[in-house]
């Protein structure tokens, strides 16, 4: 009974729940020792958080209907800029409260980038009124392009051991870096739930020019959000220099398409309007199951690669006939309301 | 007079052979070894695969759609192709070849055209989708290693020259058949989009899908027509891609994760704004224009790294200067 | 001799999510007829032709075309017939010249597989010239204004032989003297075996060249007859189209002689209008009328500050504030603004009931961090909402899946809850149902009554600016061409005042 209720008055988080249980028990089954093993959680506390945190800025742009696929370029954007100051420390034999000055710098200069990059790509896609998907690939190619100039298309290294320390331990039996992706996405929760900003930008998502009739500003609150956009990525990027110690342009290409694909399995409507934070944390959870599943299951990144498509076009050709099934029920109910 | 030529200014396609120009004249004057017939030869086979790669968006495009899996459909097509053939020890005729391969990219094309069309799905999203899904597929079903010994006849193709022209340095450089692949397919586009009642058609389609239907128009046939073209088109890159290369692999890295120069050279041309049609004229301008800077900034001293820089200015520019065309006031006064 | 049929329609039903479009419509017409087809906004006229045009298929009935029985017809089929529709809304190819534009539905129809571009224009001109308009063929149909572009939806017609030409108010956007030569090609096209649908809310220009008239009111024709027979007086047009007895109640406004709450002064838009001066006092309703591209929607807008004006003041309770700059300055001054479209510039569609209707007040719910008072923004809800009476109404529910009417009140809800001082409406009544029209129009009366509010309407509708409002502006080429009130004129007054080229 108590099901049913869930089921029909949430059907987006139920299904969701169903998913991601499936996937759970289907990878429990195949390989029982080890994917309940305490090693492979701890594995997927350090996974989670990037893939996570580009989701989240995916996520922040695909609820106004477009498609913002430069996180990653951004990211890496990011993490170059900042390993080369924070190596600075490294080199200077520099330690303790003063190798931290230098990571804080790097962090500033790093959320400076991102904040930038955000604007660029906020300020082509409003004044312009160019499709986002077409901008960020303008812009994506110009960030990394910006990224191999830079670095000559080398790998950097070199980060402090006070904030790699960080990247590879844990608190509480859960790696730091989780921490810090569930406070960004507590702060992102909140961000689209309880503020004017998250409600205003589903109404521009769903009717940007009834949006505009309605008084919100649609320019300013859709820059807000690409800057979030950028900021999130900036910060994506200082997780992975604490984890990885490393910085190269192409690192982690294939975020973009699982980010799209955990949104969108998250139950975000990709015409732009519709997100549940709750549902993009079952599409992680699911989405990282998957993928340690595979891990274990000596699955490689081919594999990987085609199930993420697969995925993503199961999962949106389902959402479209279940809301077009969803629809025609409604119509039913109207109609038989109207002749009754 | 100068009316006249305020009116041929108006057209993007001069404008943008005008800065193609301004852009050859320029690099010429760094190193003139830039502006030889042996440099054109190579730029010739260096823009062979995605100048035609670029006819397949910029259809896509000019429907109003979107692929962003074109590539990895060509890839798919030409490698499974050359895997079969290998496999099974065949050498058949070169057109065989391409038929086999434009067979399967029609198929898959078809797959594209029934999330887009039929579903409504945002193309962008699904075809990503296919795309991820094929790059992923080839290597898990088929195979992942090269194929370095092409069936001979096919080989041969790759190794026919229509000319021969000498640098200053004295290193040669030759005319690659595929420039004939390139003319010729151009012209029926060009052909195709300006004097045919499909091309019209396939406008109207990319203004108004709506108002398009109103006129009579099957718009999802014609549809499924630009998709099918499209397959067409990423069959035969994908095979001349192997040819040219004289190897076939799964993903080649010149061309999967590269869209955005075939992208980019069509934006160019104006296949992305609503207010202008693309052209196949325009498109073959951005390709050359952007094979050109990528091809020779190295001759000019400027290190090959700053291609993908230079492709991403470019694209931002397309975009950005053609919405500038448009009207300031256009939503007010077009209201009903 | 009995005439051939060229279209028949039995008992036809048509219903969109659940609201029903057509219910048992009858309908035919005969070659060579001219039939003017009347009816408010909404009440099925558009669904009917588009049924005829192939656009939308239809759930029952029967449909005829030339004798034949179609189950189904798309628009292909439908232009093969010889069927031509002048669209409202032009449905004009934006990135074609004038030229293709006019050639378009030939082409296509043609099935050639090449087309010969210098025919195309050859036969361009030719349709150009015959209703006398200079438009360069070779020119992009995005540079043309909404007169030009209306003309040449009406050359496309034209330039394909056809059998049955619809016009679904084609006139909106001309002047009189292209009406004119407008109503001599369809003489013309009546004496060549062509039959004409006419839909126009203009009746003069049509009662005088039409044989006969159907009325529609919910879906269904209420009066068929023949021009020649009989001829109808407004006031019964009116009773057959609204189902109401003519009322001549006009809404009483006595002035308090305070200052006017707003006045606006040589008010501007380059291309839009030009010296636009009005006040408007506490409590008036003050109607703004005239043809399509008169200006009418781009003064709502500009004093709305969408699209700023260029020069000009504006007073608000006397205080010169210069030119609405923006939406921000607008809401700023209580200015409150119901667009024309509400499907594309009013609702969120996809978007709850009660959010829709709380949109406009978030910030008042929001602290000086952005973040959002859940339960006072509940409680808002409800009470927005209890002002609206609708059976079975659930505030979680989509605003799609309300019918015209109830979606039009939540466009005004939405504004409401503000308390504005002065509300503009732009054609607030469009595809509503004669019930929720009635009221709607008390909710604005009520307004203007008892909260004082300073409210304009702009319509093209005369008899809802009569029932509505104490003052009226007629608007001609972006002017103020005459200025009423409504105790001191009449509709036939107004609508000759309407179809006259200029005034002096």
């Amino acid at each position: 009974m108590n099901k049913r209720r869930l089921s029909n008055s949430d059907p987006d988080l139920f299904r969701l729940i169903v998913v991601t249980i499936l996937i759970f028990v289907a990878m429990t089954a195949l390989k029982p020792d080890k994917f309940l093993s305490k090693a492979n959680f701890s594995s997927m506390c350090y996974q989670i958080p990037e893939i996570g945190l580009y989701t989240l800025a995916m996520m922040l742009i695909l609820v106004t209907g477009q498609t913002d696929i430069s996180s990653v370029a951004i990211g890496n954007l990011c993490t170059i800029t900042g390993i080369t100051i924070m190596s600075q420390a490294t080199k200077n034999n520099v330690t303790g409260a003063a190798a931290w000055l230098y990571i804080l710098g790097a962090l500033i200069v790093m959320l400076l980038i991102g904040v930038v990059c955000g604007l660029v790509n906020g300020f082509t896609v409003t004044y312009f009124k160019v499709p986002t998907m077409l901008v960020t690939m303008a812009t994506s190619s110009i960030f990394r392009g910006i990224a191999v100039v830079a670095t000559e298309g080398n790998a950097l290294t070199g980060a402090p051991e006070e904030l790699t320390y960080f990247g590879n331990h844990g608190f509480l039996g859960i790696a730091y870096a989780m921490w810090f992706f569930l406070i960004i996405f507590v702060v992102v929760a909140y961000l689209m739930n309880r503020t004017k900003f998250g409600m205003e930008l589903r109404f521009i998502g769903s009717n940007e020019k009834a949006s505009e009739y309605a008084g919100i500003n649609v320019n300013k609150t859709l820059l807000k959000a690409y800057v979030y956009s950028g900021v999130i990525a900036a910060l994506t990027g200082f997780e992975i220099i604490a984890r990885t110690d490393a910085a190269k342009y192409d690192y982690g290409g294939s975020y973009v398409n699982q980010a799209l694909l955990a949104c969108v399995l998250g139950a975000t409507n990709p015409d732009g309007g519709y997100v549940r934070m709750a549902c993009i944390a079952l599409g992680l959870a699911s989405v990282q199951f998957l993928s340690s599943g595979f891990n274990l299951l000596r699955l490689g990144g081919n594999v990987k690669q085609f199930a993420w498509g697969a995925l993503l076009v199961f999962v949106v050709c389902f959402d479209v006939l279940n809301r077009e099934l969803r629809r025609k029920k409604a119509i039913r109910d109207v109609a038989k309301k109207h002749n009754s | 007079m100068k009316k006249w030529i305020k009116k041929v200014l108006e057209y993007n396609e001069v404008k943008l052979a005008l800065i193609f120009l301004a852009i050859v004249v320029l690099f010429s004057l760094i190193n003139p070894d830039v502006f030889t017939v042996a440099n054109l030869y190579a730029l010739v086979r260096a823009s062979a695969t995605n100048a035609i790669y670029a006819l397949a968006i910029m259809i896509v495009m000019c429907s109003g759609a979107f692929d962003a899996s074109f590539a990895v459909i060509g890839s798919f097509g030409a490698y499974v192709t050359m895997y079969i053939l290998t496999q099974n020890g065949l050498d058949p005729h070169p057109a065989i070849v391409f038929l086999i391969s434009i067979l399967i990219c029609m198929a898959l094309e078809f797959l594209n055209w029934f999330m887009v069309s039929i579903l409504h799905l945002q193309a962008y999203i699904a075809t990503t989708g296919t795309a991820s899904l094929l790059k992923g597929a080839v290597l898990v079903f088929v195979s992942t290693s090269y194929i370095y010994t092409l069936p001979s006849q096919i080989g041969a193709l790759g190794k026919t020259y229509l000319a021969t022209a000498v640098y200053g340095s004295g290193i040669e450089s030759q005319l690659h058949v595929s420039v004939i692949f390139i003319a010729v397919m151009y012209l029926v586009m060009h052909i195709l989009m300006t004097y045919t009642n499909f091309g019209r058609q396939v406008y109207a389609v990319g203004a108004d899908e709506e108002a398009a239907e109103r006129a009579g128009i099957n718009v999802k046939r014609i549809r499924l027509i630009v998709f099918l073209i499209a397959g067409v088109i990423c069959g035969v890159a994908g095979i001349l891609r192997d040819a040219v290369g004289r190897f076939s692999l799964p993903n080649p890295a010149e061309v999967v994760g590269k869209e955005n120069i075939s992208i980019a050279a069509v934006i160019l041309g104006t296949g992305n704004s609503s207010k202008a049609r693309g052209s196949a004229l325009g498109t073959l301008l951005g390709v050359l224009l952007m094979s050109f800077i990528s091809n020779n900034l190295i001759l000019i001293g400027i290190p090959s790294f700053y291609v993908e820089l230079a492709t991403g200015v470019l694209m931002y520019i397309g975009l950005v200067g053609q919405m500038s065309n448009r009207p300031r006031r256009h939503s007010a006064k077009e209201g009903k | 001799m009995s005439m051939k049929k060229i279209v028949n329609i039995e008992n036809m039903y048509k219903s969109f999510f659940g609201v029903v479009a057509l219910d048992g419509m009858n309908f035919s017409m005969e070659e060579g007829e001219i039939r003017c087809l009347v009816g408010e906004n909404g009440c099925g006229k558009s669904t009917l032709i588009k049924i005829i045009s192939g656009f939308y298929p239809f759930d029952e009935g029967k449909l005829e075309i030339n004798e034949k029985e179609y189950k189904s017809i798309n628009p292909a089929e439908s232009i093969a017939e010889g069927i031509q529709v002048i669209y409202q809304d032009f449905s004009l190819f934006d990135n074609m010249t004038v030229a293709e534009n006019i050639l378009m539905y030939s082409t296509v129809a043609g099935k050639k597989m090449f087309i010969n571009n210098t025919n195309i224009k050859k036969k361009a001109i030719d349709t150009l010239k015959r209703i006398n308009v200079s438009i360069d063929p070779d020119a992009y149909v995005s540079t043309l204004s909404v007169s030009q572009k209306q003309l040449i939806a009406i050359c496309r017609a034209l330039a394909q032989d056809c059998k049955l030409l619809v016009m679904d108010e084609p006139t909106t956007a001309l002047t009189t003297h292209e009406v004119e030569r407008l109503l001599e090609i369809v003489k013309e096209l009546k004496a060549q075996g062509v039959a004409v649908i006419f839909v126009s809310h203009k009746l003069e220009e049509v009662l005088e060249i039409c044989d006969s008239i159907t009325i529609m009111r919910s879906g269904r024709n209420v009066y068929d007859g023949k021009t020649t027979e009989r001829i109808l007086s407004k006031e019964e047009i009116i009773y057959y189209m609204t189902g109401k007895q003519f009322s001549d109640k006009v809404y009483e406004f006595k002035s308090e002689g305070d200052i006017p709450l707003l006045q606006v002064k040589n008010y501007t838009l380059d291309g839009a209008f030009e010296d636009i001066s009005f006040q408007i006092e506490k409590g008036e309703i003050l109607g703004i009328t005239g043809i399509l591209g008169c200006g009418r929607s781009e003064l709502a807008e500009a004093l709305f500050g969408v699209v700023p004006a260029d020069s000009g003041n504006v007073l608000i309770d006397g205080k010169d504030i210069g030119i609405i700059k923006n939406i921000e300055q607008a809401i700023e001054h209580e200015i409150a603004y119901v667009p024309d479209d509400r499907l594309t510039k009013g609702l969120h569609l996809e978007q709850s009931i009660a959010d829709n209707a709380v949109i406009r007040v978030l910030g008042e719910f929001a602290s000086r961090f952005g973040t959002l008072d859940k339960k006072a923004l509940s409680e808002q809800k409800t009470k927005s909402l209890s002002t609206l009476s609708v059976a079975g109404l659930v505030p979680d529910n989509p605003v799609r899946s309300l019918s015209g009417g109830n979606q039009q009140k939540i466009c005004l809800i939405k504004w409401l809850s503000t308390n504005p001082h002065i509300l503009i409406l732009n054609c607030p009544t469009v595809g509503v149902d004669v019930g929720a029209k009635s009221e709607i129009h008390d909710i604005i009366r009520n307004l203007a009554r008892e909260n004082g509010t300073a409210v304009v309407v702009i319509s093209d509708d005369v008899y809802e600016i009569m029932q509505l409002c104490n003052r009226v502006l007629i608007m001609k080429q972006g002017r103020i061409a005459l200025e009423k009130n409504i105790a001191d004129t009449t509709m036939e007054y107004l609508e000759a005042a309407l179809a006259e080229e200029k005034t002096t």
